[in-house]
């Protein structure tokens, strides 16, 4: 059986878009010469994946079924070129770390002060990562590890906790409720939220939703198709819709977009803003990453120890 | 970033421990491969081996990476092999697997039946080793199997084809090669072939009796039984006895002809299925398997 492997990543991205324009864009081809090489992988596989309409493609029953082996075959050597990166860089004494959202030097800036000053000689890189999307560890990928609010468990990662953080509504300036100075659950549960990308974790999506509230999606969700932050607050700015995020996210969006407002949710149950790594990558410039986190962990308790022991 | 032929390369090295035996396993001088590994090495700018006068290592870094390429390995054979499975659905064809005696010889009527319902139908027959590790995985090779029940897992579905007895199959010149029939409790304490280690123990077990003894036999040869022709090999000495499904016994015996079946009276039977993964999106699983259902209610071949 002989096919190209990079075919196996097209033809799974376009299953994942459902168009063959859209996976195109996403790959950084010409749409014709995706259409070419999905007609190349039929051929060489022998058997048809996907059937063709006006408005897109969907998936034969083989192309179903084959998809399941492509997106594990893709993700797994996905996987082996990362870890060889990050072990490259070890060599070479850097640390890639993702973040979610704002940078973590904007919104929590204390842990990575510190760190650089105690270790001069690691040199840490920022990378901002799209909403996470499929296994944790397969979005973090790219990263040695990255802070983001608690993403949907994964064997293959481990997750530090650093902080838990009330929820905030984000709304355009010209909604209704932008006058709020404080909101209830209750009153924004049947508001329509800001639509993500069908690709983003939908636990993930969910809880910006408010969906852990609802018990289910909101009423009406916007046709967007978010797929990270920026897309959100591009949404935010023309719709008439809301969505939430962390408090301290919360604090920094109206400097940067007059036509938004946050406005703090009293009752929401908190985001969990945590580190995630890889379980098995075994970076020795993460573990001492990590070992200095849990180090400040220790003293913090330590110090509130101290106060409730003293008379 | 790299190559299938370079991730292949490594995990042999890693596995063997040495450039030259590697080099041996995989048909490639060992000069070659130095040089793939070193270039391997290069492009992912990681130091993967320490290198010895007896052999090599895998650093830190290595031993991470390995864990990796395997698992990339691995899942590039499993999309090529639903790749043969997914090609072989879309030209009505279907693979049989077999453990033990062709299905022709053991099951004619089915197959007969199936052949004679769908003409166009380009039907195969694969030998099978004894099952290694899991069900769903040795199961890939093919479409569908037939053999006795193995363990049972999730994605793999079963379909009895026929219940028969079990016999103990023994060299003529053993003591218990007189006996017309025999009882659990005469054969129990007897020296059994023994099995590959990869073998499933479930399976092996089941033809030593073990179910029966409600763990292995005293005594086990020093065998590492893996197919069903290896196992008539090991048989024809009278070293040791093994079980088999009553119809498989009988043919040991005509093919071997110092071997003997004797039914073993009161022994749990074997319970010949179909086999086949749930993830198979062959439509001729169904339709054999429909067949087969129609053939174990007539119980033509019992």
């Amino acid at each position: 059986m002989n096919f190209k492997r990079h075919h196996l990543l097209y033809f799974v991205t376009v299953a994942d878009e459902g168009q063959i324009t859209r996976a195109a864009r996403k790959l950084n081809l010409a749409q014709p010469a995706l259409s070419q090489a999905m007609a190349q992988l039929e051929s060489d596989l022998g058997f048809k994946l996907l059937d063709r309409h006006a408005r897109g493609v969907t998936l034969t029953r083989a192309g179903e079924a084959f998809l399941v082996n492509a997106r594990a075959a893709v993700s797994a050597w996905s996987d082996a070129a990362e870890t060889a990166r990050s072990m490259a860089r070890v060599r070479r004494g850097t640390i890639e770390f993702g973040f979610v959202g704002v940078p973590p030097g904007l919104d929590s800036p204390e842990l990575l002060e510190m760190f650089a000053s105690a270790y001069p000689e690691i040199d840490v890189c920022y990378r901002e990562l799209p909403f996470p999307s499929a296994a944790t560890s397969s979005w973090l990928g790219g990263v040695d590890l990255a802070v983001c609010h608690r993403p949907p468990a994964d064997p293959g990662v481990w997750v530090h906790v650093l902080r838990s953080e009330p929820r905030a509504v984000l709304a355009p300036r010209r909604h209704p409720l932008a006058e709020s100075r404080e909101l209830s659950v209750a009153e924004v549960l049947d508001e329509p939220f800001i639509g993500f990308h069908p690709s983003v974790e939908p636990e993930w999506a969910a809880f910006w939703s408010l969906d852990d509230h609802r018990g289910g999606p909101p009423r009406r969700l916007t046709r967007d198709r978010a797929a990270n932050p920026h897309e959100v607050l591009a949404s935010l700015a023309v719709r008439r819709a809301i969505t939430t995020v962390p408090a301290s996210v919360a604090g920094l969006i109206p400097d940067l977009l007059t036509g938004v407002v946050a406005i703090p949710l009293r009752d929401a149950r908190p985001a969990t803003i945590v580190l995630v790594g890889h379980e098995d990558r075994a970076n020795p410039l993460v573990e001492t990453l990590l070992g200095f986190a849990r180090g400040i962990d220790d003293m913090e308790e330590g110090s509130t120890a101290d106060v409730a022991d003293s008379p | 970033m790299f190559s299938q032929g370079q991730l292949r390369y490594f995990v042999t090295v890693a596995e063997e421990g040495q450039i030259t035996r590697a080099a041996r396993k995989l048909h490639i001088a060992q000069p070659a491969l130095s040089q793939a590994l070193a270039q391997l090495e290069s492009e992912i700018d990681i130091e993967l081996f320490v290198r010895h006068p007896r052999g090599v290592t895998l650093t830190p870094a290595g031993r991470a990476f390995l864990v990796k390429a395997r698992a990339a390995l691995a899942a590039e054979a499993e999309t090529a092999q639903m790749a043969l499975a997914l090609r072989r659905a879309a030209s009505a064809a279907i693979v049989v697997g077999f453990i033990g005696p062709p299905p022709a010889i053991t099951t004619p009527g089915l197959f007969a039946a199936f052949a004679d319902s769908n003409p166009e139908v380009q039907i195969s027959f694969q030998d099978l080793p004894f099952p290694r590790g899991a069900t769903w995985s040795w199961l890939a090779e093919v479409d569908v199997a037939l053999c006795h029940r193995p363990t049972a897992e999730r994605g793999v579905s079963a379909q009895p084809v026929r219940v028969e007895p079990r016999a103990v199959v023994v060299h003529r010149d053993h003591a218990l090669a007189r006996h017309p029939e025999l009882e659990l409790a005469e054969v129990l304490d007897e020296t059994f072939v023994g099995y590959h280690p990869d073998v499933q123990p479930a399976w092996a077990g089941f033809h030593s009796l073990d179910d029966h003894r409600g763990g292995p036999p005293a005594q086990l040869t020093n065998d590492q039984a893996l197919t069903a022709l290896q196992m008539l090999g090991i048989l024809s000495s009278p070293r040791a006895i093994t079980t088999l499904p009553y119809a498989d016994a009988k043919l040991a015996a005509q093919v071997l002809p110092d071997v003997v079946a004797i039914p073993l009276r009161d022994a749990a039977p074997a319970v010949v299925s179909l086999v086949w993964r749930s993830d198979t999106s062959n439509q001729l699983v169904d339709e054999l398997v429909e067949a087969a259902k129609d053939h174990a209610s007539s119980d033509d071949e019992l």
